[in-house]
């Protein structure tokens, strides 16, 4: 071993590794972060898993024990067509977390770039970007879906992959402007430091200031509008495929299983009851989540 | 009333014969009478010989009729305009029939009750039938009602260019020219050929043939609403809701009892229960057990069932891959669980059916075939023989109704196993039927139809025969025409039961679409509503109906 | 004040119009041939060709959005392909009908939320803060068709105290058609309490630390007056200006209710015409509620610039 990494070994970490090892100390102290994270990670692994998990397959039909209340052997019930409300349950997440973390990851991409370029240009830049922005603002998220899923759905008949990417994309799109607003804010602030100025003198070009310079030292803001967002993405993604325009029958999703079964409701309560808790269930740790982080983050 | 014919009096001999040998039961019996039109008389000297006790079936002795009252009923709104020479939705069927009024209407047991024609009967052949028509009847517009009329709107019916449903039923039996006035209250249709089925095609089953004044012109029906029958429509709002005031000079004395019916249209099967299950409403038209599962259990509502055959066809076009093996057909057929889908759709509520139009409820049907029973190897070895030992592919197309969707998805599962990966694609009525040239139905390589009930499957055979109308299979089979032919043209009852049998056994080894079931209709009420029965084609009769 | 006023409105026609063009694209233009898309895969290029001459769809698009953008404005809406009705009178009854739901649920949700809002800033950091903050926190965030039908499974199947349906038997009295409307406005409040709530809280305890209000405290003025005449006053601004940017939310769960409820109101009118592709049904109620939306959060800014005076003049 040279000395040179002897002296590297022996030197303390820098100012990042040691803020980042604290803001993880800080969250894992967290009771809101941690039964967020809770919450969400179990649906991850049922999201996985849950076909290892159950007795029944989601999609196995029983038509001799229909709409059969809780018992021993179906602890959640069957459905009209005698499938495992619980399978159906557990595998219901999946859907849900694979539409909603997609869109979040977009909505931060388009957020974020749009507001990088429109809080480091400023001026004429700014407010015209910013104006087409609003104009997104100008119809209520879940409208606006309805309208573009159902523009697209004649393109995307048959196709339940291209009907997944529209409702991200939809979803993504719509939800770039609270995102860009405040990475424009993040970065208006940062722009006039030290190390941006410094960067500027020694000439480096714009585009590179703003990925390699500035959007490291505005990942707290992002990761907190990403998992802010996580949330509103669950809540949009379900409540679209309630509204049947997400995916299709017969998936075990969540939104669909509740707008399908709320016929029987009157005689058969636990085939929409508990997909609906569940739902609930990690929309609030969604948001459990993101408040833990949102509260660490900006200390 | 006239006699009966020489004719219908030697049939009457034949078909004592049938019941003497065991070939025929009581209830068939009465069936076939009443088709070839013989009279009370008749049928009761009928019964007695067959060695029946009873005066044969009367209805169940009711509490006396209350006179009055609006009856508030829910249903599923017409889809277009009302035009009964070309209707075939539900929601306009029932509307038309509360106006105008059938030469006659098939009862519950299949057989027929003569309405605007009083006897009828069949010369030799069977090839000229003969109807004496009602005296005393008249439109509700006053205009006196005759054999003119009857002659106007079949010619209307007949003609190509109306494309009414009714020319199915009458392809290669009746053609224009063929109904003939003989005098004021007497009308002869002059058949293509013999055929012994007859008075149900011109009966309420083929469900175009209202019969409308000879001055009527089409497309104005929904504006200016003709007919002889109980009920005269006041008030039509589309999609919302229809007004019925009681006709005071119909020819029925003392009838209808109500006074009025008032509709609301609704196309959730949910919000129609829960409208009646609240009391808004005191009837629903049709109570599909999906969607209604809590009415059979509320101590206010009552639901009435009528067995039916009703039933659901899922074809398959036998001229495109990957269907144009039979075998491939056969494989779907065989991963099927009948008896499964029947619990999981109707809970027990419907009959199985094996793949062919001769229904059991008929009398002429084979009962002995045996039924298809679900064997999955069996489908795999289909596949595997027809050159597909990875199994296949299709997308389905399901229509949007009632049932249908929940039997495709089970059907999907239970094919899956075999081999069979089916794709559903789901499409609503109105696209599904389309209208004028461009019909779906008739054009997707696999789909899944709802037909309604017929008194005869003779109606059916439009669905299977060469260039048939409603041929959406393109199935074809000289053996399986000619089999048709001799079944529809011969009179004689044992070898009308041959050609029934020959048919439904081609059909079922083709398999160009497949039955599993057919469905029991019920029709759900308040506890007063009385005088109302459930009917296995949805119709509505309100004649007799009446609040207690 | 009309300065703003005036500025708002004119930064909301251009707004209109460009929404109103991407709404033309959307509806007419991307799905393709309109004849194809009615007609079905089955259908021969004649009759496609026919029905698309029909909708005029073989004119240049400029023209179509033209004709299109007239005819609406002169309130010429055309007959819903579903319903067969002229469109104008179906939307502004299912427009009434939906004002109806939302404003039982604004009524009795914006005074509650406020009240809760400001006793958990008047006990800031005491038990009674944390339930009210998390409840109303938690309540929010979750879709209002899923606490639509947990109510549904509680309330009106199991202990049977509420309809099932939303809408009552005809000729209700004023009454029974709340007892009706009452499920389904809950949902809608939940989602609204969270919002009201927090901003009530904050705007609350903003006043309550200012100058003014401690003076006022310490020369011994009575609490009650102090927090009702001036802190309220303060604590609604902000209180306002969430339920403005909150209409969004509010016109999505009205979609989401009516739909679940199966409530005749706009929402579900404008889910219905996606669904089933009434192109004339569709283009109207989405320009309707983004005119309305647009309007109402000009109306919400209006107001807080009232009750706020340094927002008047401009900062």
């Amino acid at each position: 071993m040279t000395f040179d990494e002897l002296a590297a070994q022996a030197a303390p970490p820098s100012e990042r590794v040691l803020r980042r090892r604290y803001v993880v100390r800080r969250l894992l102290r967290s009771p809101t972060f941690l039964v967020g994270a809770g919450i969400v990670l179990f649906w991850i692994f049922m999201a996985l898993f849950s076909t290892h998990v159950t007795r029944f397959g989601p999609l196995d039909i029983d038509p001799y024990h229909t709409l059969k209340a809780l018992s021993r052997l179906h602890w959640f019930g069957t459905d009209e067509n005698g499938r495992d409300v619980l399978a159906r349950t557990l595998a219901g997440a999946r859907s849900v977390l694979v539409v909603a973390p997609l869109a979040a990851v977009f909505c931060l991409f388009f957020g974020g770039t749009i507001g990088l370029i429109s809080g480091y240009y400023k001026g004429y830049t700014d407010e015209i970007i910013m104006r087409f922005v609003d104009v997104l603002l100008s119809l209520p998220v879940i409208v606006a879906a309805i309208v573009v899923v159902s523009a697209f759905s004649s393109h995307t008949q048959g196709s339940p992959g291209a009907q997944a990417a529209v409702v991200i994309l939809v979803i993504g799109i719509l939800f770039t402007p609270p995102v860009a607003r405040t990475i424009r804010a993040a970065v208006v602030s940062e722009r006039e430091k030290e190390y941006v100025q410094a960067a500027r003198l020694r000439g480096e070009r714009a585009p590179f200031i703003m990925v390699a310079e500035i959007l490291p030292n505005i990942l707290a803001p992002i990761i907190v509008e990403g998992t802010v967002r996580l949330g509103y993405a669950v809540f949009t993604a379900a409540t679209l495929s309630f509204l049947g325009f997400g995916v299709q029958a017969p998936s075990p999703d969540w939104g669909l299983t509740i707008s399908l079964d709320r016929t029987v409701i009157q005689v058969a309560w636990w085939t929409v009851l508990f997909p609906a808790l569940a739902l609930a269930s990690l929309v609030v740790g969604a948001n459990l989540l993101a408040d833990g982080v949102r509260k660490v983050l900006s200390e | 009333m006239t006699e009966d014919t020489p004719f219908q009096q030697e049939y009457a001999d034949h078909l004592r014969h049938e019941v003497l040998n065991g070939h025929m039961t009581r209830r068939q019996l009465l069936v076939r009478a009443s088709v070839i039109g013989l009279s009370t008389t008749a049928v009761a000297r009928l019964l007695a010989a067959c060695g029946s006790k009873s005066a044969g079936t009367t209805a169940p002795g009711t509490t006396q009729p209350k006179m009055g009252g609006t009856l508030r009923a829910t249903m599923v709104s017409p889809t277009v305009a009302i035009e009964p020479t070309t209707m075939y939705d539900t929601g306009s069927i029932a509307i038309a029939q509360q106006v105008a009024e059938y030469l006659a209407w098939v009862n519950n047991d299949l057989t027929l009750r003569p309405v605007l024609a009083e006897k009828w009967s069949p010369d030799a052949a069977a090839q000229v039938w003969t109807f004496n028509l009602r005296k005393g009847v008249a439109f509700q517009d006053g205009k006196p009602f005759g054999a003119d009329d009857v002659v106007a709107t079949m010619n209307i019916l007949l003609d190509p260019k109306t494309v009414s449903a009714a020319i199915a039923s009458f392809q290669g039996i009746l053609s224009p020219g063929g109904v003939v006035k003989v005098d004021d209250a007497t009308v002869a249709f002059h058949l293509d050929q013999p055929n012994a089925d007859f008075p149900y095609l011109v009966a309420s089953t083929n469900y175009d043939c209202l019969i409308l004044p000879s001055t009527y012109k089409l497309g104005t029906w929904q504006k200016n609403p003709v007919g002889t029958g109980p009920f005269m429509m006041t008030a039509y709002t589309p999609k919302q809701s229809a007004t019925f005031k009681k006709n005071p000079k119909y020819w029925q004395s003392g009838m209808p009892y109500l006074d009025g019916i008032q509709v609301t249209f609704n196309e959730q099967t949910q919000a129609q229960g829960l409208a009646l299950q609240a009391g808004s409403v005191d009837m629903m038209l049709y109570t599909p057990v999906q969607g209604s599962q809590a009415l059979f259990t509320d101590p206010n509502v009552k639901v009435m069932t009528a067995p039916s055959t009703m039933h659901r066809e899922l074809h398959m076009r036998v001229d495109t891959a990957p269907f144009t093996d039979k075998r491939v057909r056969q494989a779907l057929a065989y991963s099927i669980d009948r008896p499964a889908l029947i619990q999981a759709l109707f809970n027990g509520k419907a009959e199985i059916a094996d793949d062919n139009v001769f229904f059991k409820q008929y009398p002429l049907a084979p009962q002995d075939l045996p039924d298809r029973a679900q064997d999955i190897t069996k489908a795999k070895a289909l596949l595997t023989a027809a050159g597909m030992p990875n199994g296949v592919s299709a997308t389905l197309f399901v229509e949007e109704y009632e049932e249908i969707a929940q039997y495709a998805t089970l059907l999907q599962a239970m094919a899956k196993p075999a081999g069979i990966n089916l794709k559903l694609n789901q499409v609503t009525l109105t696209y599904w039927y389309g209208s004028g040239k461009n019909q779906p139905w008739l054009q997707a390589p696999m789909g899944i139809t709802d037909w309604t009930f017929r008194g005869v499957p003779d109606q059916y055979f439009a669905a299977f025969v060469t260039n048939g109308i409603w041929n959406s299979s393109k199935f074809s089979d000289p053996a399986f025409d000619a089999a048709v032919k001799g079944y529809l043209t011969t009179v004689d009852e044992t070898k009308r039961r041959e050609y029934a049998k020959t048919g439904a056994t081609i059909l079922m080894d083709a398999t160009p679409a497949i039955i599993p079931y057919t469905i029991s209709v019920n029709r759900a009420m308040r506890q007063n509503v009385q005088g109302v029965t459930s009917d296995p084609a949805e119709f509505l009769d309100l004649t007799t109906a009446y609040l207690a | 004040m009309l300065r703003l006023i005036v500025r708002r409105l004119l930064f909301i026609v251009p707004t209109l119009l460009l929404v109103s063009i991407v709404i033309f694209l959307l509806v007419e233009v991307v799905p393709g041939d309109p004849g194809r898309v009615k007609l079905g895969p089955y259908a021969s290029a004649e009759q496609v060709a026919q029905v698309d001459h029909q909708l005029g769809f073989d004119r240049p698009l400029a023209q179509r959005y033209v004709r299109w953008l007239g005819s609406f404005l002169t309130l010429h809406w055309g007959d819903s392909w579903n319903l067969g009705v002229p469109v104008f009178s179906l939307t502004m009854q299912r427009l009434w009908s939906s004002a109806q739901l939302a404003a039982l649920a604004l009524v009795i949700i914006i005074p509650l939320s406020i009240l809760l809002g400001v006793v958990a800033a008047l006990r800031r950091d005491g038990i009674a803060d944390r339930i009210i903050t998390v409840t109303s926190l938690s309540l929010t965030v979750i879709p209002e068709f899923v606490s639509g039908v947990v109510l549904i499974v509680l309330f009106a199947v199991t202990i049977k105290i509420f309809p099932v349906s939303a809408v009552a038997p005809a000729g209700s009295g004023p009454f029974t058609r709340i007892y009706h409307l009452i499920l389904p406005a809950i949902p809608l409040m939940f989602v609204e309490l969270g919002y009201i709530a927090r901003m009530a809280r904050a705007g609350m305890i903003e006043a309550l630390d200012t100058a003014y209000v401690r003076t006022a405290t310490l020369k011994g003025l009575p609490r009650r007056r102090i927090v009702v005449t001036h802190a309220l006053r303060n604590a609604l601004a902000p209180t306002v200006a969430v339920i403005g940017t909150q209409i969004g939310w509010l016109v999505g769960g009205l979609v989401v209710v009516e739909t679940l409820f199966n409530y005749p109101g706009i929402g579900k009118l404008m889910a219905d015409s996606a669904t089933l592709k009434d192109v004339p049904v569709l283009e109207a109620t989405v320009l309707v509620v983004a005119a309305i939306y647009m309007l109402s959060n000009l109306a919400a800014d209006v107001i807080v610039a009232l009750l706020n005076p340094r927002v008047r003049f401009g900062r």
